[in-house]
């Protein structure tokens, strides 16, 4: 009863002939394809990709782009003033809500860079070295300004938890480069202290097989969800735990004839393989001192910056899909000292992490995308004047960059009116950066699809357009 | 669109009579086919069944043997592994009637409903939290038990269902049959108090109406929320017909914390009683109360006529806000709610309308950790039906982490919060609550030496009782001294701050330069009463009184404090009752539009409550409600609910179902693999009164059911998937069975039923507080559903995060599976148990491992497996030896106290044979 031919979604779309090519397939942590599976093999993506590899980049409560992307003078020269009623009257704003609509001009400088002559804020020197590489898209816009749904939209492409994130979709869509490791990995960073972590959702697989959630790398002591063994476990003991237990599943299976146990064994045994070169994988100790330095990283401190020089590493060994998801940035005051200390904290990670992939080739297929979940208002917050001010949430216009595999280089994408209120050209949303995604990735994000509960869902919903403005 | 698509759209339009869907119509009752091997069949289920298969020229496979029913049945009925002692008792019966007595035993069991129930709490998005960004605690558990009850107690599914969709309209409803209908309420709510409430209300009911048409209909309508789709037999307007019947709901689009109204308190038995018997009291102190007021008429106008209007104590008062409107200068009114002028005590007063209306100041004012201070209010709440109370007055940076001072009413008591910065904060709650509608004066005091002890409230110009540390032990933060300062970048604010929005009035706002005394601040009391008395038209003539009582003769002053006494203890009582949310109708029912293109800001044509069309419509004598839609849902002849169930029941028995989309018996969904079949038992479901065992019996009775899952290679590869149904399915077990099972053979499993929700170990990052040690091990429908930070073990096996209804799970095979049952700590502990107990039961290897086998997969090992575990255990035994330390650790890893008198060296090396055994395939599959 399925009216639609199968050549017309090719990413696995009948529900039966998906289940019978996952664990073949598909799978980020899937076990290698055992033979009696058939020829099922090869549902690749729909044209030629760009990119083999994406890393996402979260700045999680959205950054200032007036203080980092978006330079508006004009905002400046009516500092401390009202906001013109044409541009505030009757628009909906999160904690500005009843109070006055006072102009803050931004108290950093902008930059030209590069030979594009991009306009960088001060605070990004080093992401500046970069920015003929760089498509800086200026005129992103979302109607949602909650942090959580946000998040959510950015990451799930639907505001309302239970959608598989981005990285699940590229799992699902390619499949792994690698067996030893797992095809989305996601790390956090920056979470204020106290604060609970970012929510699972961020990085779940929603209605997606399970083997396409995110897998969570730590900075801690355990890289992966319970990757060491427990005290009183040493690796020669489980070895020899593992030895016996596929010699038993193995005998076993003469008996009950289920080749589903080969991917039982399989799993057991990759999963010994990682408890190796996971931690070999995230272990920094082994990079040179200069690489440390260019990043700005400590072996053994978890930071952004170690996270970034984990994601050059993962993205090497064949990581699909690197989420660093840096939180702390939701500055409703203060917002000078504590821009100046965020930036600082991931600046020049993120120009190391250009220069490192760049040197080794993998920025020709890697994709590099840094956002956050909306923008901030170019009003002031807090009441307080000076250094001291502050942003509120604001939908209306925010920035993204993107690098990379496929991206062109030194563009400036979109625009904003004078005083960054709202985008006055060349709006996008953030279905429209996950249609880019998939796009070079060589998915058409119409037809990657997956049947749930009776209907055909895309990470981009009903929306999204390729943002062919920032593409080579 | 693709010019191929679109052609073969229209071809298909034009050539389709549109035929109507299979499933659309009525199951009617197929003759049961003739079949050549007539001895196989132990009944017509059966006959269905071998029909097919001989119709494909295959034949079912031989029964499996006996040892592994047991464990197919134990497992698939009640979601545990069966005991030695029942594998004993099984084999040694003989008797022809000997499983059908098993079966009996088994669906009797409350694991029966433990188990059932588990399929149904995801189908109905259960959690014990309340989503969204705050994911706050709520109580829903009791409607969780009512689920396991009617499992195990065999409630007809016609009943089960009337009552979940409407046991609130039931004529005469039990307290039972409205907690039943909480299925409804088990959606995410948010709290954000800055939401567009109307966007968030819409999301609750279209979440409601996809649930419900997936659980009861097994079609996925959500679709039909933005548009009319070709093929689909669900209209854009028949959905919004549907959601009419659940957007009726008193409710609010944005939520308060705790459960969301409306709820049912559900009281025990003892609760009850003392209730009942605490309100007696009060009532009998509050008689009182009245008299000995009513006998001092005259004292009372004296005492009024005494407070004369003293000057102003000496309190430097280094802030006063009399919020008397536009007179007063610097206040001024903001925020997106309402807030009003109205007349207070002394002047104006403000009234706040609970929707983050505020009062703004100019007044520069900075209090600091180290001074003393005092604060002070009048305070009159209002019952909006959902605020209770709010910010009186503070300022506070919400971007510095809240490092500030606030005055509120939280949950109805008094409660002062300094804070200094992150985690680092003093907080003091009143014990008692406050009543609606009453003026209050409210104060604290602080004395600059950053201690709580140096915090008091008072209430009424007398020190108010302090309330223990509040009970989310998550909350809880070690007594410490404030660290950082109070000053901030935030707001000199009266009315909102943070996102507590203040519900009712209030009046003349201090700010004192010191900490008072009590009799200061009684002192700032009779100043305003002073002018309350002199003044006063009655309307304020109980407040007074009140002050009478509390101040006045020392007879009074007694009655007043027990009177307070028992009322703290009522609402003390009053919280500890557990409570539930549950369906409501709303008096007047919210129209319902069509909404276009699914923006619920774009409302077109009004609908009533209807089916969809393509069933016809309601009887004219049915209620337009959800009692009218219960009727018509287990009505004989409805054409989904009894085939969407009985293909969930042979699912949940058979491993897949008759339909394999068990959320889509739609147009897009997978046809039946046996249509008449399928049928056949609808019509046997709903004939015989929609019994649950005696279905259930039906299938795990079968021959079908009890034929081996082994089969030679070839019979495989000719059905690779098992649809033909010519053997049984073997398949991993569910997430929460897996950690059942291996906490049963290990001895550690609490079967106590029912009650709120645990919480296991897991990662300190994840959970930093779990349960104590003693309620660890419920089984996993007791485990607590945090829907932002799951148990991560069960996602990891496939439970589905519960955002949304879902009717299948996953069955994955990872690397990270392998991982958590090695190393999970619940797993490991479980494998030091298990070593223990084999430890403890037998005396020498081979028995101890033949005990492990038969707990573990109701089986004894052969030579050849005894050989490879005897040769680990003597490698592991040598291993520990030359590392005794390591043998400890291993031999005390979790949190289960160690069985006494075990050599920990045997221990090590035992676990590390028992660690083997709960990670046989064998273990981790119902075979």
């Amino acid at each position: 009863m399925n009216p639609w031919p199968d050549r017309f979604a090719p990413a696995s779309l009948s529900r039966r002939g998906f289940l019978r090519t996952t664990a073949a397939m598909l799978g980020s942590l899937a076990v290698p394809a055992p033979p009696r599976r058939g020829p099922d093999h090869g549902a690749g993506p729909h044209f030629t990709p760009r990119a083999k590899n994406v890393v996402f980049v979260l700045l999680l409560g959205a950054p200032s782009q007036v203080d980092l992307f978006d330079p508006k003078p004009e905002l400046a020269r009516i500092d401390g003033k009202p906001m013109p009623d044409s541009l505030v009257k009757g628009q909906a704003v999160d904690q500005l809500k009843g109070r006055n609509l006072v102009a803050a001009g931004s108290r950093f400088a902008f930059h030209r860079r590069g030979q594009c002559g991009m306009e960088l804020g001060e605070l990004l020197p080093h992401l500046g070295q970069h920015a003929d590489r760089l498509a800086l898209v200026r005129s992103m816009t979302s109607t949602i300004i909650n942090h959580p749904p946000a998040q959510s939209m950015l990451t799930t492409g639907a505001g309302e938890t239970g959608r598989p994130s981005c990285g699940s979709w590229v799992s699902y869509a390619l499949g792994s480069q690698n067996r030893d490791l797992p095809t989305f990995a996601t790390m956090v960073s920056g979470v204020p202290q106290g604060e609970p972590p970012p929510p699972v959702h961020l990085w779940a697989n929603g209605f997606l097989p399970g083997e396409h959630h995110g897998v969570v790398l730590q900075g801690g002591a355990e890289a992966v969800r319970f990757l060491d063994n427990q005290p009183g476990s040493s690796r020669t003991g489980r070895r020899a735990q593992l030895d016996a237990l596929q010699a038993l599943d193995r005998m076993r299976q003469q008996a009950h004839l289920d080749p589903a146990t080969d991917d039982r064994v399989a799993a057991y045994e990759l999963a010994y393989r990682m408890q190796e070169r996971v931690p070999e994988a995230v272990r920094l100790q082994s990079e040179t001192p200069a690489v440390l330095e260019l990043y700005g990283a400590e072996p053994g401190v978890a930071s952004f910056a170690a996270n970034c020089l984990m994601a050059r590493r993962l993205v090497e060994r064949g990581v699909r899909f690197v989420q660093l998801i840096d939180d702390g940035w939701d500055h409703h005051a203060q917002l000078v000292r504590n821009l100046r200390r965020k930036a600082g904290e991931v600046d020049r990670p993120l120009g190391a992490l250009l220069t490192d992939l760049q040197r080794s080739g993998l920025l020709d297929e890697t994709l590099v995308v840094i956002a956050g979940e909306f923008g901030r208002t170019p009003m002031n917050q807090g009441g307080q004047g000076g250094d001291r001010y502050g942003r509120d949430h604001h939908g209306k216009c925010f920035s993204i960059v993107l690098a990379g595999a496929g991206v062109r280089g030194g563009t400036v994408v979109g625009a904003t009116d004078e005083l960054g209120y709202r985008v006055v050209a060349d709006p996008f949303t953030a279905h429209d950066l996950q249609a880019t995604m998939l796009h070079l990735l060589g998915f058409d994000h119409e037809r990657l699809v997956f049947r749930h509960r009776g209907r055909d869902f895309r990470l981009t919903d009903v929306h999204g357009r390729v943002m062919r403005q920032a593409l080579a | 669109m693709p010019i191929a698509l679109s052609l073969w759209l229209l071809v298909a339009t034009a050539t389709s009579q549109q035929p109507e869907h299979w499933s659309l119509r009525p199951p009617v009752r197929p003759p049961v086919p003739a079949v050549r091997q007539t001895a196989w069949p132990r009944g017509d289920l059966d006959r269905f069944v071998l029909a097919a298969l001989e119709r494909a020229g295959l034949a079912p496979a031989p029964e499996a043997d006996r040892a592994t029913l047991l464990r197919r049945l134990t497992l698939d009925l009640t979601g545990l592994p069966p005991t030695p002692e029942e594998l004993a008792a099984f084999l040694d019966d003989r008797a022809p009637e000997a499983y059908e007595r098993t079966v009996d035993r088994l669906l009797a069991s409350t694991a029966h409903g433990e188990r059932m129930a588990q399929v149904w709490l995801d189908l109905a998005r259960y959690t014990d939290t309340n989503g969204f960004d705050f994911d706050s605690d709520r109580q829903q558990w009791a409607w969780r038990d009512w689920v396991v009850r009617a499992f195990a107690e065999d409630m007809p599914y016609d009943r089960f269902t009337r009552e979940q969709i409407a046991g609130d309209l039931l004529p005469d409803a039990t307290l039972a049959q409205r907690v039943a209908t909480g299925f409804h309420r088990n959606h995410a709510v948010t709290l954000q108090i800055d939401g567009q409430p109307g966007e968030f209300h819409h999301q609750y009911v279209a979440d409601r109406t996809a649930t419900f048409a997936t659980t009861w209909l097994g079609l996925s309508i959500g679709c039909a929320e933005c548009h009319d789709h070709k093929f689909d037999p669900i209209s854009q307007r028949d959905y919004y017909a549907l959601y009419a019947f659940w957007n009726r709901m008193p409710e609010k689009g944005l939520e308060q914390g705790g459960n969301a109204a409306p709820f049912l308190q559900l009281p025990s038995a003892e609760q009850g009683a003392a209730l009942l018997e605490l309100q007696g009291e009060l009532d009998g102190v509050e008689r009182r109360c009245d008299q000995e007021l009513r006998a001092r008429a005259t004292a009372f106008a004296d005492w009024c006529a005494g407070r004369v209007a003293a000057p102003m104590p000496d309190a430097d008062v280094l802030w006063h806000e009399p919020l008397d409107g536009a007179r007063s200068g610097v206040a001024e009114l903001g925020g997106i709610g309402v807030g009003t002028w109205i007349a207070g005590l002394r002047g104006g007063a403000v009234h706040l309308d609970g929707h983050d209306a505020c009062v703004h100041t100019n007044h520069h004012l900075e209090l600091r950790a180290d001074a003393a201070f005092t604060v002070s209010a009048w305070i009159r709440l209002t019952d909006d039906g959902r605020s209770r109370g709010g910010a009186i007055v503070g300022k506070v940076d919400e971007a510095a982490k809240g490092r500030g001072w606030s005055l509120t009413v939280d949950d109805l008591r008094l409660a002062v919060t300094l804070t200094g910065g992150q985690r680092d904060s003093l907080r003091v709650e009143a014990r008692d609550r406050f009543a609606f509608d009453k003026w209050y004066h409210v104060a604290f005091c602080y004395d600059g030496s950053r201690q709580t002890r140096g915090l008091s409230l008072f209430v009424d110009g007398a020190a108010a009782a302090v309330r223990d540390t509040p009970a989310s032990p998550a909350a809880k933060v070690p007594e410490q001294p404030l660290a950082g300062d109070l000053d901030n970048e935030g707001a000199l604010r009266i009315g909102s701050l943070d996102g507590r929005p203040f519900c009712g009035a209030i009046d003349e706002v201090r700010v004192h330069g010191r900490s008072l005394t009590a009799t200061e601040l009684a002192a700032v009391v009779d100043l305003d009463l002073a002018a309350l008395a002199k003044t006063s038209t009655g309307e304020h003539q109980a407040l007074l009184q009140r002050h009478f009582a509390a101040r006045g003769p020392a007879e009074l002053v007694a009655l007043a404090t027990e009177r307070a006494t028992l009322r703290a203890r009522l609402h003390e009582l009053l919280d500890a009752v557990p409570r539930v949310s549950v369906a409501a109708e709303m008096a007047m029912p919210r129209p319902t539009h069509v909404l276009l293109r699914g923006d619920y800001q774009r409302p077109g044509e009004r609908v009533e409550p209807a089916i969809p069309a393509v069933f016809g419509a309601l009887p004219a004598d049915a209620p337009r409600n959800r009692l009218g839609l219960a009727r018509w849902l287990v009505d004989k002849d409805n054409p989904l609910v009894a085939r969407v169930h009985v293909n969930r029941l042979w699912r949940t028995f058979f491993g897949q179902g008759l339909v394999e989309t068990p959320d889509d018996f739609g147009t897009r969904g997978e046809r039946p693999s046996h249509p008449e079949l399928l049928d056949w038992l609808a019509r046997e479901f709903v004939d015989s009164g929609f019994r649950h065992r005696r279905t259930v019996k039906l299938l795990v009775t079968s021959a079908t059911y009890r034929q081996s899952s082994v089969v030679p290679a070839a019979v495989r590869a000719a059905d690779p998937d098992n649809r033909r149904l010519g053997r049984a399915s073997r398949w991993r077990l569910d997430a929460e069975m897996l950690r059942d099972q291996a906490l049963a053979v290990a001895g550690l499993l609490d079967r106590k039923a029912f009650g709120p929700p645990v919480m296991p170990w897991q990662p300190e990052d994840l959970w930093p507080t779990v349960s104590p040690p003693d309620e660890r091990h419920r089984r996993g429908v007791y485990v607590a559903q945090k829907r932002s930070v799951p148990f991560v073990t069960f996602r990891l096996f496939d439970a589905p995060g519960r955002e949304t209804c879902v009717a299948r799970r996953d069955r994955t095979t990872t690397p990270l599976q392998a991982l958590a049952l090695f190393n999970d700590r619940n797993f490991a502990e479980a494998a030091r148990a298990l070593a223990e107990r084999l430890l403890a039961g037998e005396s020498d290897d081979a028995a101890r491992l033949r005990l492990g086998f038969t707990l573990c997969v109701q089986r004894e090992p052969d030579t050849a497996e005894r050989r490879v575990l005897l040769d680990l255990l003597a490698d592991q035994r040598d291993a520990f030896r030359a590392d005794p330390e390591l043998a400890v650790a291993a031999a005390t890893v979790g949190d289960a106290p160690p069985r006494l008198g075990l050599e920990p060296l045997e221990v090590a090396a035992w676990t590390a044979v028992t660690g083997v055994l709960l990670n046989l395939d064998e273990m981790l599959v119902r075979p």
